[in-house]
């Protein structure tokens, strides 16, 4: 089955071109009208080459990955939260959130 | 990629339905570029020279007599003249928009070169209506300058080590923290250190524990202690991004990821620290 998103937001850089066209074909991107050649390629590519869920280079279950993610960042003095760039403002509070209450340091690309 | 189509030079508005034929462009950078080539003006300057410049044009608009400047003496490597040319364009405009990009904020005087700039068109503004708008790199990088203005008051670079947010850039900036060995671990998120940072901090990165979400195999997933797959933001995740003119646009999901967002994975971590916290505090 074919779903054609109209007026699709590209995520790739601050200008947010809203009038992209993507076609979905069972779950996977097919087509992207009105991109930029960047923009077209970060979707047409975003499905292949996905990373797998790892703890100290083996392959792992989310709860084993959570909780030695949480384990580090209690144990360390001085934890830096880096990043957010490419990812939801709703992320981003929550990345604030989490930097608070273990008392670190939350940075961003704008910085250099 | 789009910008100049969308946004500045190509763009059609209310009172340039000509376009690109209603509008001046000028280009003032270090070399010229396929944007150069397609402007009105291009004033090819010297690195470094930027504050000099921006001041210079600060005392032209407000019409102070500069001492010692000749027509044709060199200022940032080009003619006096035709900064005199630019200041009386500026103040001439009906509406006029500086993009400006890390060439400025990034080179000799940083921040200083930023602030010097918003003070220039805070006094265009007695003349015309101006505006300054940074170029913003990746998608949401202005978001998150938005959220953490938000929340804490300042937009990057703050520290909660007293519980409290502090700002200081230059002691808790990425690349400052890194380089002078101040974080003993790292979470990731959204962004690839190793093609990014100098390396110096990337050296510095891989020696402590380092908790990484990302969607996709790179050059820091191969090194991080803990990697996370979470789904794209903008395509296996919605949510809200804002542009580098400051308006929020909500992003929608397109497919399906068989893994979660990264605000479903920082929710997870965040639990998982508040529980560890209340066992610390049961103890």
């Amino acid at each position: 089955m074919t779903i054609i998103h109209e007026d699709v937001v590209c995520a790739f850089c601050g200008c947010l071109c809203d009038d992209l066209k993507v076609e979905v074909e069972d779950n996977k991107i097919t087509k992207v009208n009105n991109a930029c050649a960047i923009g077209r390629n970060k979707l047409m590519h975003a499905q292949t080459d996905c990373t797998a869920l790892k703890v100290n280079g083996r392959e792992a279950a989310w709860g084993e990955a959570l909780a030695e993610a949480a384990k580090i960042l209690v144990k360390a003095k001085s934890p830096l939260v880096y990043g957010l760039s490419s990812t939801t403002s709703e992320a981003v509070r929550e990345a604030v959130a989490l930097t608070e209450l273990i008392k670190g340091t939350v940075d961003n690309p704008s910085s250099y | 990629m789009r910008h100049l189509k969308r946004y500045s030079a190509l763009a059609k508005g209310l009172y340039t339905p000509e376009g690109r034929k209603d509008r001046k462009v000028v280009v003032i950078d270090v070399r010229p570029s396929p944007t150069s080539k397609n402007a009105d003006i291009f004033l090819q300057v010297t690195p470094g020279a930027d504050f000099e410049i921006v001041h210079v044009l600060r005392l032209l608009i407000a019409g102070k007599r500069l001492e010692g400047l000749e027509e044709e003496s060199l200022v940032g490597g080009v003619a006096f003249r035709q900064w005199q040319e630019l200041a009386e364009l500026m103040k001439a405009c009906r509406y006029g928009v500086v993009m400006f990009g890390i060439g400025l904020t990034q080179s000799r005087g940083k921040d200083l070169n930023a602030e010097e700039l918003n003070s220039l068109i805070i006094e265009l503004n007695a003349f015309t209506r101006f505006y300054a708008v940074a170029m913003r790199g990746h998608g949401n990088v202005n978001g998150s300058n938005q959220v953490l203005a938000w929340q804490t008051g300042y937009p990057l670079a703050v520290n909660f080590q007293r519980g409290y947010p502090r700002f200081n850039p230059g002691e808790f900036s990425v690349v400052d923290m890194l380089r002078r060995k101040e974080a003993d671990a790292a979470l990731i998120i959204a962004t690839d250190p190793s093609a990014h940072l100098p390396q110096s901090a990337v050296n510095y990165l891989k020696s402590i524990p380092t908790i990484y979400l990302e969607p996709h195999e790179n050059a820091t997933t191969t090194w991080a202690n803990v990697v996370i797959p979470v789904a794209p933001a903008g395509i296996g995740a919605g949510g809200t991004f804002y542009r580098m003119d400051n308006i929020p646009l909500q992003l929608k999901k397109l497919v399906d990821f068989a893994v979660p967002s990264d605000l479903e994975a920082l929710q997870g971590i965040k639990e998982e620290v508040l529980r560890l916290k209340r066992g610390e505090a049961a103890c």
